[in-house]
């Protein structure tokens, strides 16, 4: 990014600190750092490419309006992921004339699943090649819930299609998940 | 940072970042990147390179615009969410008798002339009779003018009409401390027309401060029209009984002051072009 301050040496949790504490600059840092693979991620779930800048927009305001928010455990990544993600959701949500996540949810719904712990090392072994296996219906599904972290209902929102519909997906993707990865390691 | 201790021997290759941040990537190797870049410093960085910065830099212009813009105070939002207009909500917002601490002060001065007033029967009754009317006159007056208003020269210099400036302050500042006032008065002993009968001298106080602010500062108007009440209720006390200033025939000289005010400041509002300061 053209003439912009090279991050500086502090961690990302200590710019979280400075922006809560009204440092603009930190949070420059932190768009610096982090707005190019968020803004990648998120186009590779819309291809609207004014929804992605107004998500990613979204985003750093509420980054701004909440660092407070955050509660230290974890990758600073992580918590931005979900921040993001979830104006996503609100987004097209709002599109469709409904109302906005509120911060507390997005607070909530960030504990790892023991599946998502498992699927964290998707890099490793044969989960990649297992998840390259499902339906593409049921690896949004996937994508959406195990790797997103969204909850049921929120996926429902962004794959456009009922609650139940996703849950019934997740368990049958769950299920073959399992059956590659037992066949994989025989 | 957790990313830089754990990158446990695989790192995304420059190869598959470029695909994947172009779109090429297929499920599983677009899940295998997302999971380790949460946790990868360098890999984040990296693909940055790949990304394309006049959007980025545009959504961060749109970034510092939201958040550098001042946050709009709760009164001034209320205002705006019952339909007065922004360049109205943030005149009257900005009025010294708006403040919340203005508001404290007032809720403090009755406390004290109720409680006097309970404990002390007749004296107490002259005493809020005193102090209560003094509240509205007393907002009204800090409202707007060269002493009391932070914003003064400012209003004085903007095409706007500082008359409707000082009757929409004026609103404000009635709303919240005339039903103060009069809540207090329904706590306290004897008469209940005493309560709210004091509302008329207060109005036609409050009436002539505004009328006569178009010739001196309004602090001084109210000041003397304060002096004025105290000493009137002074007098009535020490003559026998404090509630001959609200009674009928002194209550008819308020409806006049109150009347006659009025229809100066109407025919003031009347001549005066909307979006121009008085002559």
């Amino acid at each position: 990014m053209g003439g912009v301050t090279e991050p500086s040496e502090s961690t990302d949790a200590e710019l979280l600190a400075a922006v809560s504490a009204g440092d603009s600059g930190a949070l420059r840092s932190l768009y610096v750092r982090h707005a190019p693979w968020v803004f990648v991620r998120l186009t590779r779930r819309c291809n609207d490419a004014d929804v992605v800048s107004d998500v990613l927009q979204d985003t750093f305001v509420a980054v701004w309006r909440g660092a407070s928010g955050y509660r230290g455990d974890g990758e600073v990544a992580g918590w931005l992921w979900g921040i993001a993600i979830r104006r996503l959701v609100s987004r097209l949500r709002r599109t469709a004339g409904s109302a906005e996540v509120p911060m507390a949810e997005v607070a909530a719904g960030l504990e790892p699943s023991v599946e998502e712990r498992l699927l964290a090392g998707v890099e490793y072994g044969g989960v990649p090649a297992a998840l390259a296996t499902l339906s593409p219906q049921m690896r949004a599904v996937v994508q959406a819930i195990v790797l997103d972290g969204l909850t049921t209902r929120e996926a429902a929102r962004l794959l456009g299609v009922r609650e139940g519909t996703v849950k019934t997906r997740l368990h049958r993707a769950k299920a073959h998940l399992r059956t590659e990865l037992v066949r994989g390691q025989a | 940072m957790s990313g830089t201790e754990s990158p446990r021997g695989w790192h995304a290759d420059e190869e598959s970042l470029r695909a994947w941040a172009d779109g090429r990537a297929g499920p599983a190797l677009g899940a295998s990147v997302e999971q380790h870049l949460l946790r990868c410093v360098d890999c984040r960085a990296a693909v940055g390179t790949h990304v394309a910065t006049p959007t980025l830099d545009h959504t961060w212009d749109r970034v510092l615009e939201q958040i550098e813009v001042p946050r709009v105070g709760l009164l001034e939002r209320t205002l705006l969410r019952l339909g007065v207009g922004p360049r109205d909500s943030l005149l009257v917002a900005a009025a010294p008798s708006a403040r919340l601490s203005w508001l404290t002060g007032v809720a403090a001065v009755l406390l004290f002339a109720a409680v006097s007033a309970a404990v002390a029967e007749d004296g107490g009754v002259a005493l809020f009779l005193m102090v209560a009317p003094i509240v509205p006159v007393g907002a009204v007056a800090t409202a707007y003018g060269r002493t009391a208003d932070p914003s003064y020269e400012v209003v004085l210099a903007a095409p706007y009409s500082t008359l409707r400036l000082v009757l929409l302050r004026t609103a404000a500042v009635l709303v919240p401390s005339v039903p103060l006032a009069v809540l207090v008065g329904l706590l306290l002993p004897g008469p209940s027309l005493l309560s709210v009968a004091w509302l008329l001298p207060a109005a036609a106080l409050v009436a002539t401060v505004l009328t006569v602010s178009a010739w001196v500062d309004p602090v001084l108007a109210g000041t003397a029209a304060v002096a004025a009440w105290v000493v009137a209720v002074a007098v009535a006390t020490q003559t026998g009984d404090p509630l001959s200033v609200i009674d009928a025939a002194a209550l008819v000289s308020y409806t006049a002051a109150l009347v006659v005010g009025c229809v100066v400041l109407l025919g003031r509002l009347k001549r005066t072009p909307s979006g121009w300061p008085l002559g």
